[in-house]
Parts: C-alpha cells; structure tokens; sequence
C-alpha cells in the first residue's frame, strides 16, 4: 500500500513538474492555473481588402510612381488614387483564449522598388497627407525611406504587443506604390512581379511569439 | 516489479500527450503570399448605325482616309448621322485619366446639271451649335458629357477613373443634319469622315505625359 502511495506521490508531482515546463514555454507567467489546459485551441480568420485569405493572392494594380512628384508633391493630387491598398483583418475567433500575433511581412525580391506604409489606424484614407506628416520633404531620399521604415517598424510593434479579446479584430493596411526611379534597367513595369509574403502568428496573450 | 514498470510508462505517456496538445492549443500560424504586379488597360469602342456595330471592315469605313463615312444629308441612308452611335467601354488595371479626340472632315460636294456636269468638293467649316453638340461638330454628344474641351482639341474627362470596375461611356448619340441643296441647277451632297481616338494615362502622371496644367481637372 505503502509504495502504491509512494508511486502516486510521485506521479503527481511530475505531472504538475510538466504542466509547469509547458506552461512556461508559452507565457512564462509560473502563477498560471493548470486550467489553461482545458482552453480551446486559437482560432483566426484573415481577411484581404474582405475576401478570405486564401495561400496566395494576386493584386494586380501596382502603379509606379515618381519620388518627387508624386511621394513628396502629389502634384496630380492622385497618389492615394493610384495606391494598392491591402486591407488585412484578424478575427479572433469567440472560443479562443486571450491572444496576440507577431505579424511579418516579407518581400521577396530583395531589392525591389517598392514604398510601402503601414497603417494601423482604418479610418486614415489620405495616405498622402498621412506619409507627409511621417517624413522631412526637405531630406535626402534614402533618409524619407529610412523615416518610412521606421514608421512601419513602431506600427508592426503596435500590432505585436496589443492583446486581443476572444471574439476582436485586428486590423491593418499595407499601402504600395512602385518607384519608378528604384527599378532596375530595363524599366518594364509591364512585366513587373514580386511576392509580399505575410505571416500571421498568433499565441495565448502571454506567450513568447518571437 | 512489472506494475513500477506500468506506473513509469504510462507516466511518460501522460506527459508526451499533455505536452503535444498544450503546444497546438496555444499557437497558430498563417502564412500567405501577395504576388503583386501590373496589369494592361482594356479598352473597346464601338460605333453604330441604328444599334448595328460596324468596324473597320464595313462599307462605312473609308480605309484610304482611315475614318468612318457619315451621311450628313439623307435620312434613309444607314449611316445617316441621325442614327450615329460611339460607345467606349474600358476597364483600367490603375487609377487613370482618360481624354479623346475627334478628327472630323466635313465634305460638301455639289454637282451641277450643266453640259458638262462639273463637280466641286470642299471642306466645309463647321461651327458650335450649341453645349448638347461636341465643339465645331454636328455630332451631338451622349449621355457622357461631364468632360472639359481644352484648346489642345482634346476632350478631357474630369472622373478618375479606378480599377475593378467596367465603364461604358456614350461619347456620340445622332447628330444634326446638314441641309443639302438640291436645285434645277446642281445637287450637293455631304459627308462626314469620322476617326477618333482615345487616351489613358495613369492619374498620378496625367499632367506630365499630356502637358497640361495639374489642376486642368480639378
């Protein structure tokens, strides 16, 4: 009798041993009730511009643009006509648990020509004036990238750190133009391709998504 | 000695499945590629004689001349200017402007009844009649009209017109007739040689590619 107990003992603690490890490997919060294990699985729906999002998507109307006339003038005042928005958006399903993402976006070509914005807020729709207030006009080129890189990089974090509630939505817009002047010889924006791969990870709101 | 065995086994049994199930119950990772290119203009237009589509093929078309040939003067010709029709239908992969040109000759050729039957032909000079006809023309505008004539003879269309959707335009619909003489002395008839063309250019460039002011459309 003596060892069963003994043997049980022993098999309980290990067991709460695991649960711990586990448990630490996703929030590294050690006052966790064991309940965690009994949550559903995460679930998120993604949508793009409010088709479903499927492996791979095509946006066909990339338009190249000038640098100075149209990034820092807008001289036709036509620049957000002529953007490629894609508008993301994350649902967390009702049953998961509290959760939050690491988004990434990659382009494939690596030295491709395009300018791109990110936008957390859904209700900017005058990506001009919205890129205008983020830069200095009056500063070199490759500074105006390197400002816009850095925007992009504070809306990716905003992105990653914000806790979302069963049942929330996340959303964001990629803003892209071509530069006409980035392209690489010979200058056939006919046939111009390139692949922006995103990828959405989504964990328990106190797990480690790096 | 068999039952310690047990006990460890299916310990380590429990702890394999509780930690491969906690680990799919808290991530979840999407991936997704966005191939992003460019795309071509899709533009068609087509004229009419009472509905009925006719191309470059058609005995209304003057392949010489490279127009189409418009009755000016007689009503039960099929291609009387009365029933004249010019449609453009397009889709645009960008935002774009569009602007048009119509090229029109207007051909007066009278043919006196005298011995020796001399025929004269002319050019003819046609004013404005009024802003439901296009300018120095007979051919009275469609149902598009929200447009600005410049003096460059171009037709500017004020609307940005933007990808995903199909546009129909009605450029022409009929047209005034040209009253022909016809006396003891000579007859005359008059024709129309009709060409047009019509331009797309991204929104964001329209000013410099056609050389006119930025704020032309505003």
């Amino acid at each position: 009798m003596k060892k069963y107990i003994l043997v049980m003992v022993v098999f309980l603690l290990l067991l709460s041993m695991t649960m711990t490890i586990v448990y630490g490997w996703f929030t590294y919060v050690q006052r966790k009730s064991v309940s965690t294990f009994t949550s559903n699985d995460i679930d998120v729906i993604i949508y793009l511009n409010e088709d479903l999002a499927v492996e791979t998507m095509d946006l066909s109307n990339l338009a190249f643009v000038d640098f100075e006339d149209d990034i820092l003038n807008d001289t036709n005042h036509a620049l957000n006509d002529v953007a490629e928005v894609m508008s993301f958006e994350m649902i967390l399903s009702g049953n998961s648990p509290v959760s939050k993402s690491l988004i990434t976006l990659d382009i494939y070509d690596t030295t491709h020509p395009l300018i791109y914005m990110i936008i957390t807020d859904p209700a900017i729709v005058d990506y001009h004036s919205y890129l205008a207030s983020l830069i200095n006009p009056l500063d070199t080129k490759e500074n105006i990238l390197t400002q816009i890189d850095a925007h992009n990089q504070t809306q990716i974090d905003t992105l990653n750190q914000e806790i979302m509630l069963p049942g929330e939505t996340q959303q964001f817009k990629v803003v892209v133009w071509g530069d006409y002047d980035a392209l690489s010889e010979p200058k056939d924006i006919e046939n111009y391709q390139t692949t922006l791969a995103v990828q959405f990870k989504v964990v328990n709101a106190y797990g480690d998504v790096s | 000695m068999i039952k310690k065995y047990l006990y460890v086994i299916v310990l380590i049994i429990v702890m394999l499945v509780i930690t491969s199930l906690s680990y799919t119950y808290y991530i979840n990772v999407k991936d997704y590629n966005v191939n992003l290119d460019t795309d071509l203009y899709q533009v068609q237009t087509e004229l009419a004689f009472n509905g009925v589509v006719y191309d470059h093929l058609s005995p209304y078309y003057d392949s010489n001349k490279n127009a189409y040939i418009v009755n000016l003067y007689d009503e039960t010709a099929v291609n009387f200017i009365g029933n004249i029709s010019l449609d453009l239908f397009f889709e645009v992969p960008i935002a774009s402007k569009m602007r048009f040109q119509l090229n029109q000759s207007y051909e007066l050729t009278r043919y006196y009844q005298n011995a020796e039957q001399t025929v004269i032909s002319e050019i003819i000079y046609q004013e404005t009649i009024d802003d439901s006809y296009h300018p120095f023309s007979l051919l009275k505008k469609g149902s598009f009209t929200e447009a600005l004539y410049h003096s460059d003879f171009y037709t500017y269309a004020y609307e940005t017109y933007m990808p995903g959707q199909t546009y129909e335009l009605n450029i022409i619909s009929g047209g005034f007739t040209y009253p022909a003489k016809d006396n003891s002395l000579y007859y005359e008839t008059a024709y129309l040689y009709l060409d047009f063309r019509f331009e797309f250019v991204q929104a964001n460039r329209f000013s410099q590619v056609w050389q006119v002011d930025p704020l032309l459309l505003s």
